[in-house]
């Protein structure tokens, strides 16, 4: 009875807690995320409550995770492919709607206003509550009151003229109080009362230890405060100006209702306008843009992203400047991993054969010591071939073996094509024998020895009974092994990316494509190598094009190593 | 024998380990170098040092990284900002102490060096000069020996010379004499010009003559001017340009002409007049009188200096003149010759040219004239049919004896014709052509001769025919004929030009093959000239060095007089080497007969720079000591203010940056670096065996005074595999934990779903979780604004993206382990009352303990060693994984400093090193079961 308690609260309490973050997700339009937790409570749920469910709490934890980790992006790399998310469009439309109206521009004719801030101190310290008080160029005074927060990130503040000393703003009284000494200057400002101390001008050297705590608590408010008077219309602190001086500025783009004819109908709708040309922005090509009204030429603003079908997949195959490095990159991954598999399974197998004889001494010291670079992390090895021995000018290949020992001239290995290829096969040669070794030591020993007894009788040459007999014995169980080495070359980012970054560059190309890059590293480029801004959506088409060569690859391999009946067990 | 059964196969094998594993010995070997083995020429270096590895594990701050802390504290940059101010003073009194453990350090470390200095400057050099006086001593013989011959040898040739070509050699030695007066030289000049020892008598009989009267004039006058109370600055400076002058003449170096003298006479002069002014009358006549006596002297000297000076000059000019006369009018005539040769050489090549342009132009024309020749053939064919026409009338038929009328007249075109070829039948290019005309031209003449006859006959129809088509075949021949007329005259023109110029050519070759036939003999005559004028000039440089040579080799006592006797050695050496005789005679002994004794002396200077920097090294430490201790002193104070607001510039933080810059930067790191290389190498020196060990001792201490000092950059490696440990290790105990209970109820439990479960598990985990990583970055970038722990840049996300990635392949594994373990067990629990999950969490967890651990293993370097995921997720120098700091750090600027990388990259791959050769059988095993790796 307890136990049922005990289980149906923890239902309640997760169900509580799954359903905020569904809300959570729903209401920052992550639609997709809330799809996943809603099927991620129905799985919980299930396997809580009903009885038949009991295995699938083993798998709760995990499950999460897989949703999270593997289902979603999954769903969102084929959402992202048929997207155009790159830079320039990595907003919604919401967004980039925002940031338009966020917009400040500085008037044709600015008006400038020196100001000074006035602080209230408690305890000695300055607190955050303060005043302004705002100098225009004919030497009014002007008062500006506390900004009040609007919205995210927006404040305002009112501004007006000091009369007679003292003005009143929304009901508050604020007066100025002068130094009896030095009645030019204003030392503190009277609010209802009680005084805010003369902190912080820019034009006042003797403030500028004040400036610390003036950048740290003010700063961040006052450059999203809109300085309101009826009079001058509204000032801001600009990007041009910094906080030197305020400057009548405004927002440059209002939304307004407009007519204008959709489907034949005059409709009001509710527009972006452009405050500097009074045009109404338009919007194609998920952009919005400005038209110039003299010439109807129009500027791009801002994009957003959306929905492109296979717009991405069609520049693939059609854009010549992308499609012909994409087919140079797509080769060569193949040529890539099939000739990795290829010399690597050569020399370990090699190895492996001279290995294989149980009375040869030394022999598991031979094979530990044969191990070691596969056992060192790969990238460490990498990193330790391209600085220290493939670099052109300090690499001791170069400098040593080729330039004291042999007097031969430098190999530009990153910079030509063919000798970076011969750097990445000798190095990845290096760091992938051991694995075939190993398998092929194993395979070998599971040969009985009569079979080579038989042939021997038979007058067979050991050269003969290698092919005829060890060789097609080796392929059954190394065979699946040996597609598995193929798809992981397939995506052996680390040796690329680490040795020769796909350099040496394709020429002509308007990707970020290499002549050693493979499908994975030009894909890491084109989202995250940052020199031509990051075109996530064409990234994430070719991710599914590799999902769907390793699908194949791997469909073939369980077939021969006989997964899918494991299954079935 | 070990290896008798497969020697073979164990060579091969050894040979494969060699260039399998030469590159983690390179980065070991690499990683204790001492030198900058990125740019050193060899592969391995003796010089070993462990401060690498010190440097990255330690991570000990030394003076400089020291100074950017405190400088960051005072002026409470992060994260001092944040500190309480206890807190910042306690931070500040670490870093003071740590300075002062490096002051001791230092102090030490040069009082070490000093002593070990000291010890070689006291107790062994005396013995190594002696040494090395000895080694000159013993070697200075061959010198000697070989000089002798070669002066024996010179000798011999010079007074085979000329007397003309004797003195052209003095040329040099008469300079000699001119600029430094050397007694040596001037006695071998006298040999050949009296005069010059004449008047060198004379000369410096003046000065001995007029010396006594003069040479107590400085005394006298200062006298005068004390007794008259005039010791202002003119007076002093009076007295001084006298004894200046007493002084140079007394040394015999008075010459008026390179001395000073007309400037201390002019000083002497105005002195005199300045002081005349303010000194009573008497004794300022008695200046005047002084002054009067001592120019007169020197007037005399100067007299006999000037006759001096004379007879040098004549010498040098005569010697000139001889040198002229040998070589003067040769070298004239071969300039001429040569000229002319040029001259000559560039008119045949114009006329070379010219004749090819000629023929050039010759076969355009002929060419031309071919062309015509279409026009002309068919024409000359139509006249023949003409004329055989009109002569088939006329056959038989005679002319009237009277003149009855002209049929055509055609003279004109007869003397146009025959002028054509008249030219042209010159040329048997043109002969098929000329055939052509001349068939005309009969044709025309047989007209012209039977005008009378054809013109009786031109009732006949056929001669009508003719009379009507004869004038347009004319015109057309006359306009051919007279447009290659000027074609073919301008062949002529170049014919003949050619012809002129071909007959002028061999002419001319046999002129300018003469000329050149004169110039060597006139260039071999020449150079036998100047060849014994430089034997002459060596032959009186030799007896003017090898004698004080000799006497330097004689004076050998101590380490000065050898260093005299080998330089002089070495200039006379270079004359010779240079001089143009040194191809034929016998090569000078070799100079590394004399290493021990450079070698000394560069152990000498060492060793005084040693001292000399230690010295200053001890200065500069107690200075920026001072600093220290001052700042010690203030620093409650500092920090106050700076709290209270003030920013508060620390100018001794300034001072000691300059101190630091202007003392060890500029003079005590590059003599410290010099130290360290000369006592590396004079440590190797088999006579300096005795000392090695202190020299060692010396270098290894500058090495390790220099690595407290010199400004280094370090970046966090040990963070960075701190990171990357936390990272890989708590994903795959996670990873594990989580895959093994995933795998249970597929192993077994029998439910609905379990099949495509398993599928979708076999599915999920062929996909490297890199494939999504644009996904997972936005997600991991939209989690991080909720859980900012699971976002990008934070451990954890990245952990979470190894959990995502690790789980479904995990599951699969561990799956098959559990499949292995036998049923009867959990059964037999289950009969005693357990649940399900107790025999899970009792029985089958510690039953696969052991194979999970390992798995936690595998799965731990497999996260170790991702970049991609890595690099993507993490960014800003403390958040990187190893690979990631790796990578960056060996692309970054720093990427020379091989020192470091290799060092980083040997203590980030012991660990894994270790972990996988223990783990072989393991991984090896679980091989067959899919797992895959390199």
């Amino acid at each position: 009875m307890l136990k049922k308690t005990i289980m149906w609260i923890s239902v309640a309490v997760i169900d509580a807690i799954l359903a905020w973050v569904i809300t959570l997700l729903m209401a920052n339009g992550s639609y997709a995320l809330g799809v996943i937790v809603v099927l991620l409570l129905i799985f919980i749920d299930y396997a809580l409550i009903n009885p038949k469910g009991y295995p699938f709490k083993y798998m709760i934890p995990a499950i999460i995770i897989l949703m999270i980790l593997t289902v979603y992006p999954i769903y969102f790399t084929v959402q992202l492919a048929f997207q155009n998310y790159e830079t320039g469009y990595m907003w919604t439309r919401d967004q980039a709607v925002n940031i338009m109206l966020d917009t400040i521009v500085i008037s044709p004719n600015p008006k400038f206003f020196n100001y000074s801030v006035y602080t209230l101190y408690k305890d000695y310290k300055p607190t955050d509550d303060f005043v302004m008080l705002l100098k225009d160029s004919n030497g009014n005074l002007y008062i500006a009151n506390s900004p009040i927060k609007t919205g995210k990130a927006k404040y305002v503040s009112n501004f007006e003229m000091i009369t007679n000393g003292s003005i009143s703003i929304n009901g508050v009284n604020y007066s100025i109080v002068r130094s009896l000494k030095d009645p030019s200057q204003i030392i503190a400002i009277s609010v209802d009362g009680q005084n805010y101390n003369y902190f912080y001008s820019p034009s006042d050297q003797t403030t500028f230890p004040n400036l610390k705590f003036f950048n740290l608590n003010y700063g961040p408010e006052l450059s999203n405060t809109e300085f309101i008077n009826s009079q001058f219309g509204t000032l801001f602190f600009t990007t041009t100006y910094g906080f030197n001086k305020l400057v009548t500025a405004k927002y440059e783009y209002t939304l307004s209702t407009m007519p204008v004819v959709e489907n034949g109908h005059n409709v009001e709708k509710t527009v972006l306008v452009n405050t500097m040309t009074n045009q109404p922005v338009v919007e194609h090509d998920y952009a919005f843009w400005n038209v110039d009204p003299n010439t109807g030429k129009q500027t791009m603003i801002i994009g957003y992203y959306g929905n492109v079908g296979f717009s991405n997949f069609g520049s693939l195959l059609t854009n010549k400047q992308i499609t012909s490095p994409f087919l140079t990159v797509f080769i060569w991954t193949f040529e890539w991993a099939a000739l990795s598999v290829f010399f690597t399974f050569a020399v370990g197998l090699i190895l492996a054969v001279i290995l294989n004889n149980r009375q040869m001494r030394l022999r598991t010291i031979y094979r530990t010591l044969l191990i070691i670079p596969w056992a060192i992390p790969a990238f460490i090895s990498i990193i330790i071939f391209r600085v220290g021995f493939f670099n052109v000018s300090f690499g001791i290949i170069n400098r040593i073996f080729l330039g004291e020992w042999l007097h031969l001239a430098p190999i530009n290995w990153f910079g030509d094509a063919f000798w970076a290829k011969v750097a990445l096969f000798l190095v990845n040669t290096w760091l992938g024998f051991p694995y075939m070794m190993v398998i092929s030591l194993g395979a070998l020993q599971s040969i009985p020895s009569d079979l080579y007894e038989a042939a021997s009788i038979d007058g067979s040459s050991k050269w003969h009974s290698f092919w005829t007999i060890t060789f097609p014995l080796l392929m059954t169980p190394l065979a699946p092994l040996l597609i598995a080495s193929f798809a992981f070359n397939f995506n052996n980012f680390n040796v690329i990316y680490l040795l020769t970054g796909g350099n040496p560059p394709i020429p002509n190309s308007i990707t970020p494509a290499g002549q050693t890059d493979i499908l994975l590293s030009y894909t890491y480029n084109l989202a995250f190598g940052g020199v031509s801004g990051r075109n996530y959506s064409l990234a994430a088409a070719i991710s599914i094009l590799i999902f769907v060569i390793i699908a194949i690859i791997s469909a073939i391999n369980f077939k021969l190593s006989g997964s899918f009946e494991e299954v079935n067990k | 024998m070990m290896f008798k059964v497969h020697p073979v196969r164990h060579i091969l094998i050894i040979v494969v380990i060699a260039v399998v594993l030469f590159p983690i010995l390179w980065i070991f070997t690499t990683s204790i170098r001492r030198d900058n083995s990125s740019i050193s020429p060899d592969l391995f270096s003796d010089q070993t040092t462990w401060q690498n590895y010190v440097d990255l594990i330690l991570e000990r701050k030394n003076v400089p990284a020291l100074y950017n802390e405190i400088s960051n504290i005072y002026s409470l940059g992060s994260p001092y900002n944040k500190m309480s101010k206890g807190e910042i003073l306690n931070t500040l009194n670490g870093n003071f102490s740590a300075f002062e453990g490096y002051f001791k350090g230092t102090s030490k470390m040069n009082d070490s060096i000093t002593s070990d200095a000291s010890w070689i400057s006291v107790n062994f050099i005396p013995k190594a000069e002696s040494e090395a006086i000895e080694n000159v001593k013993s070697n200075a013989g061959m010198d000697m020996t070989y000089l002798s011959t070669f002066s024996a040898y010179l000798s011999n040739k010079f007074n085979a010379l000329d007397q003309n070509y004797k003195l052209a050699g003095l040329y040099d030695t008469l300079n000699t004499v001119k600029a430094s007066q050397t007694q040596r030289a001037i006695e071998i000049a006298g040999q050949y010009f009296p005069d010059i020892l004449t008047t060198r008598a004379t000369y410096t009989n003046a000065m001995a003559t007029v010396l006594p009267s003069i040479s107590n004039v400085p005394g006298e006058v200062s006298q005068m001017l004390l007794e008259n109370n005039a010791d202002g600055k003119t007076a002093k400076d009076l007295v001084g340009a006298y004894q200046e002058t007493v002084d140079s003449l007394k040394n015999g170096t008075f010459n008026y002409g390179q001395w000073f003298a007309p400037v201390y006479l002019r000083r002497i002069n105005m002195d005199t007049i300045n002081l005349s002014n303010t000194l009573p009358s008497t004794v300022s006549q008695r200046l005047q009188n002084i002054k009067t006596l001592v120019f007169a002297s020197i007037q005399k000297v100067n007299s006999a200096q000037a006759v001096y000076d004379k007879s040098v000059n004549d010498a040098i000019s005569k010697v000139q003149s001889v040198r002229n006369d040998l070589t003067g009018t040769l070298q004239s005539s071969l300039t001429n010759l040569n000229n002319t040769y040029s001259t000559l050489q560039t008119q045949l090549s114009t006329m070379m040219a010219s004749s090819t342009a000629l023929l050039s132009a010759m076969s355009y024309d002929a060419s031309q004239v071919s062309i015509f020749s279409n026009n002309i053939v068919p024409t000359a064919m139509a006249i023949d049919d003409m004329i055989s026409v009109m002569k088939g009338v006329l056959n038989g038929k005679t002319a009237p004896s009277t003149q009855s009328g002209v049929f055509y007249d055609v003279s004109s075109y007869i003397s146009q014709i025959k002028n054509w070829v008249g030219i042209s039948s010159k040329y048997h290019v043109f002969d098929s052509i000329t055939a052509q005309v001349q068939k005309i031209l009969d044709d025309l003449e047989y007209i012209q001769n039977n005008q009378s006859l054809i013109f009786t006959n031109m009732s006949s129809n056929a001669i009508s025919n003719v009379k009507s088509s004869l004038p347009i075949a004319l015109l057309k021949l006359q306009s051919g004929l007279s447009m290659s007329l000027s074609v073919l005259q301008n062949y002529d023109a170049s014919t003949q030009k050619y012809d002129k110029i071909a007959s002028e050519v061999p002419q001319m070759n046999k002129t300018i093959s003469e000329i050149s036939s004169e110039i060597p003999p006139m260039q071999q005559k020449i150079n036998d000239i100047n060849s014994k004028i430089a034997l002459s000039s060596l032959y009186f440089k030799t007896i003017l060095m090898v004698p004080v040579i000799k006497t330097d080799e004689a004076k050998i006592g101590d380490f000065e007089s050898a260093t005299a006797f080998l330089s002089d050695l070495n200039a006379y050496y270079g004359t010779l080497v240079n001089s143009s005789i040194y191809k034929d005679i016998q090569p000078i002994p070799p100079s590394s007969r004399y290493d021990q004794f450079f070698n000394t002396q560069k152990l000498i200077d060492t060793i005084n720079l040693t001292l000399q920097t230690t010295s200053q090294f001890n200065t500069f430490n107690a200075q920026y000591g001072n600093y220290i201790s001052n700042l010690k002193e203030r620093s409650n104070a500092y920090i106050d203010i700076n709290l209270l607001g003030f920013p508060f510039s620390v100018n001794e933080l300034n001072a000691m940056n300059n101190l630091y810059q202007n003392q060890y930067v500029s003079t005590i790191a590059p003599a410290l670096g010099i130290v360290s290389r000369r006592t590396n190498e004079l440590a190797a020196l088999p006579y300096f065996k005795d000392i090695s060990g202190r020299l060692n001792s010396i270098n290894n201490t500058s090495y390790y005074l220099t690595q407290d000092w010199q400004v280094k950059y370090l970046p966090p490696f040990l963070l960075w595999l701190l990171n990357s440990i936390i990272v890989a290790g708590s994903a795959a105990v996670i990873t594990v934990l989580l895959s093994a209970l995933m795998a249970y109820p597929f192993s077994r439990l029998r439910f609905s779903g379990r099949k495509y479960g398993l599928i979708s598990i076999l599915l999920i985990q062929m996909f490297p979780t890199m494939m999504a990583m644009v996904a997972l970055y936005l997600l991991l970038n939209y989690i991080g604004q909720f859980l900012p722990f699971l976002g990008l840049n934070s451990l954890g996300g990245l952990a979470f993206l190894y959990i995502g990635g690790g789980i479904a392949f995990n599951s699969w594994l561990i799956k098959g382990f559990f499949d292995t373990i036998p049923t009867e067990l959990e059964e037999a629990a289950m009969v005693d009352g357990a649940t399900r999950f107790q025999t899970f969490w009792r029985i089958i967890l510690p039953l696969s303990a052991p194979i999970l651990a390992v798995t936690v293993i595998l799965s731990f370097i497999g996260n170790y060693g991702d970049y991609i995921l890595a690099s993507i997720i993490m960014s800003g120098i403390n958040h990187y994984t190893f690979a990631v700091g790796l990578q960056t750090f060996a692309t970054s600027q720093y990427s020379s400093n091989w020192g470091l990388i290799t060092t980083a990259a040997l203590i980030g791959m012991i660990p894994i090193l270790a972990l996988f050769i223990s783990l072989q059988r393991f991984i090896v095993g679980g091989l067959t079961q899919g797992s895959v790796k390199g």
